[in-house]
């Protein structure tokens, strides 16, 4: 503390040539500072006197680390004597120093740091249950086709889609109900091999693409219809797209607020998953909907996902929290609850 | 504090200290997100500087600060570039896995240049005492390095991990001054291998709760045993962590003044799995807590061994440097804080 009058500072003096620390007060003289050093032969201090104050710099207030005066020809001074910043301020010429003092009144009161964070979990909080969902279908409607047809092509090649002739590989049972169900249909539909997997999706250029094993586990052309009339709700809604902005839109917040790369796979997984079973669950809908309006039983959907989830190994469908389609199981379960309503 | 002149009296082991507190950071880390979000990224070069300068400026050894200079400006021009190549990267592999490539390429083929980079910003932005520290541009031997070590690293198989921590460290530590005086590093190479067989056994304890909640094709627990396993690589990299960190302060020295760092795996685990925890939970919330505990608990687990006054005699590297303007200009170019 200062205790030797309003103009005298006690601190400790660094050169900038030797990583000397030498105790020194700081002395104040009209528009001019001088240091002086304790416990050294007044001589040395000669070196150190008369800098204009215009031409020294304190730094900014961090809490409580010491205060930093630095003089033009490098000399640097260490105080945590509160009373200087306020004896070099009220100077007629003050010494430059850097303030961004609007922010700097937040970190100055709890009450409006305790509302910034608040602030920032209901921005983050909002952003994740309204704002990304909301300019995500938004930014996807403007997606140009041509993009859409590079990103097919190159999730075609990824995924390394084996294409295969209905004609040449479905039985012909297979083969008349896969057609009938494409008469009702808006979709470019595609079969591929899929390592004999019963499966069906979409890619953002509108092609849907089904398996062999799925298209021969069907019971009916309704069937058929209903998975491709689920992949189509997908298509209508531009689920595909909007995925990718979401999940961007989720890495960007999480990189913003962590400050770093690492830490976004675990969170982004749990919470993009949550975006995309709420497309399953729409893409449902459409499927329920659309088949009701041919005049169709909408159940056949919940038929072919029980069918299908009977031909899958049972961990496939134990993942709740992390997968990104709903569990067959409830997803049957809604089909058959909105389909009663 | 006494000046005292320089002799050879025995060396005495001082702690540092750091004053840093959880309240007092979090306001400032708040603002930093607040003003960072509100524009898109771009004060966060400037928050960077403000927390370092609150961390830096908390660290006291022997009654002296450390401070850190870093101009935002050249911050935010690092983070532009690497951000630019990231979001090529990650963009060009949903477009197209030719675009992927080619920015994988250039993100791999540069990352010894981003790494000297990276390293000769932040150190020659911290002085302690109003002295520098640096980091000699050696582009070559940060490539020999790298290149090394991968190929030690494929060629066994990932066993020779260790050895390429170790040549890192040499790399790194032997490049280091304070002033114009250079770090140098000794250490056993086998001493990281005792650390990285330990940190695996974290690893194999998650993946084996793994595989057992697999193999017994346990529904409801397969999301335990995704935990399980993320804990565990975890658990592992902080155990590596704390490890690393003692055989790299344990084997440097700076002139006569020599380092020892204590920190204790097991803790190191303990704080690293709180903290990711706590953050998970509280949205991130916890994170300044978990910076100042996780640094308090590293700086002060540090001690610094000297004998009176063996800092004094250590000058700062102006004294000697003729710098050349050409040089200069094109170094000036690339100064830019490469690190995310």
């Amino acid at each position: 503390m200062n205790q030797l009058g309003a103009s005298r500072f006690k601190g400790v003096l660094f050169d900038g040539r030797f990583a000397k620390a030498r105790p020194a007060y700081l002395i104040l003289s009209g528009s001019t500072l001088s240091f002086e050093l304790i416990d050294s032969p007044p001589a040395e201090s000669a070196f150190y006197t008369a800098y204009p104050l215009r031409e020294v710099r304190l730094s900014e207030k961090v809490e409580n680390v010491p205060r930093v005066i630095e003089t033009s020809d490098g000399l640097r001074f260490e105080t945590t004597d509160p009373l200087l910043e306020s004896a070099l301020t009220s100077r007629a010429q003050p010494v430059l120093t850097h303030h961004w003092s609007p922010f700097r009144r937040i970190e100055n009161s709890w009450r409006l740091a305790i509302g910034s964070a608040i602030a920032m979990t209901a921005f983050i909080v909002y952003s994740y249950l309204v704002l990304i969902p909301r300019y995500s279908v938004e930014l996807a409607s403007r997606v140009p086709q041509k993009v859409r047809r590079l990103l097919s092509a190159s999730a075609h090649t990824l995924m390394k889609l084996d294409e295969r002739d209905p004609a040449a590989v479905l039985s012909e049972t297979a083969k008349s109900r896969f057609e009938d169900a494409l008469n009702d249909l808006r979709i470019n539909v595609r079969v591929i091999e899929f390592n004999r997997l019963p499966n069906a999706f979409m890619l953002p250029d509108g092609s849907a693409y089904i398996s062999v094993r799925l298209l021969e586990m069907a019971q009916s052309s309704d069937e058929i219809l209903a998975v491709l009339l689920h992949e189509q709700g997908h298509h209508v809604l531009d689920h595909v797209i909007q995925n990718l902005i979401e999940s961007s839109s989720i890495s960007a917040l999480i990189i913003l607020i962590t400050g770093g790369t690492e830490w976004t796979n675990v969170p982004l997984l749990l919470l993009s998953s949550n975006y995309s079973r709420l497309h399953e669950s729409q893409a449902d809908d459409y499927a329920v909907l659309k088949l009701k309006e041919k005049g169709k039983d909408p159940r056949v959907l919940a038929n072919i996902l029980e069918r299908m989830a009977g031909g899958l190994p049972p961990e496939v469908d134990s993942f709740d929290v992390l997968s990104s389609h709903p569990s067959f199981k409830e997803r049957i379960a809604r089909i058959r609850a909105v389909q009663a309503n | 504090m006494k000046d005292i002149p320089s002799s050879a009296s025995s060396p005495v082991s001082h702690s540092i200290v750091f004053h840093g507190k959880t309240r007092e950071f979090f306001k400032i880390w708040i603002v930093n997100i607040v003003l960072t979000i509100l524009t898109l990224g771009i004060y966060s070069a400037w928050g960077k500087v403000r927390s370092k300068k609150y961390l830096y400026g908390n660290t006291e050894l022997l009654d002296s600060r450390f401070d850190y200079h870093g101009d935002p400006i050249k911050i935010l021009k690092g983070r532009l570039l690497v951000g630019a190549l990231f979001i090529g990267y990650t963009l060009g592999g949903k477009i197209s896995p030719a675009v992927a490539a080619v920015f994988f390429a250039i993100l791999l083929g540069l990352t010894p240049w981003i790494i000297v980079r990276a390293l000769a910003f932040n150190l020659s932005n911290s002085s302690y005492r109003n002295i520098r520290f640096g980091f000699k541009i050696d582009y070559r031997g940060s490539y020999v390095t790298y290149i090394k070590s991968l190929f030690i690293t494929l060629i066994s198989v990932g066993l020779g991990t260790p050895y390429a921590a170790y040549l890192h460290s040499c790399f790194r530590l032997n490049r280091i001054r304070f002033g114009r005086e250079y770090f140098q590093f000794h250490a056993d190479s086998e001493r990281f291998f005792s650390v990285f067989i330990k940190a695996l056994l974290f690893y194999a304890f998650g993946i084996a709760i793994f595989v057992a909640v697999i193999l017994l094709k346990a529904k409801a627990i397969v999301a335990i045993g995704f935990v399980t396993l993320y804990l565990g690589m975890i658990a592992a990299g902080a155990w590596i962590h704390a490890g690393v960190a003692n055989l790299n302060a344990n084997g440097s020295g700076l002139k006569d003044v020599r380092f020892h760092s204590t920190l204790s795996g097991w803790t190191f685990v303990q704080i690293y799995l709180t903290n990711f925890l706590a953050c998970v939970f509280t949205l991130g919330l916890a994170i300044p807590w978990a910076i100042v505990r996780t640094l308090r608990y590293r700086i002060e687990n540090t001690k610094v061994i000297l004998s009176d006054g063996a800092f004094d005699a250590l000058a700062a590297d102006s004294i000697t440097a003729d710098d050349s303007t050409k040089a200069d200009a094109i170094v000036d170019f690339w100064d830019m804080d490469l690190g995310i």
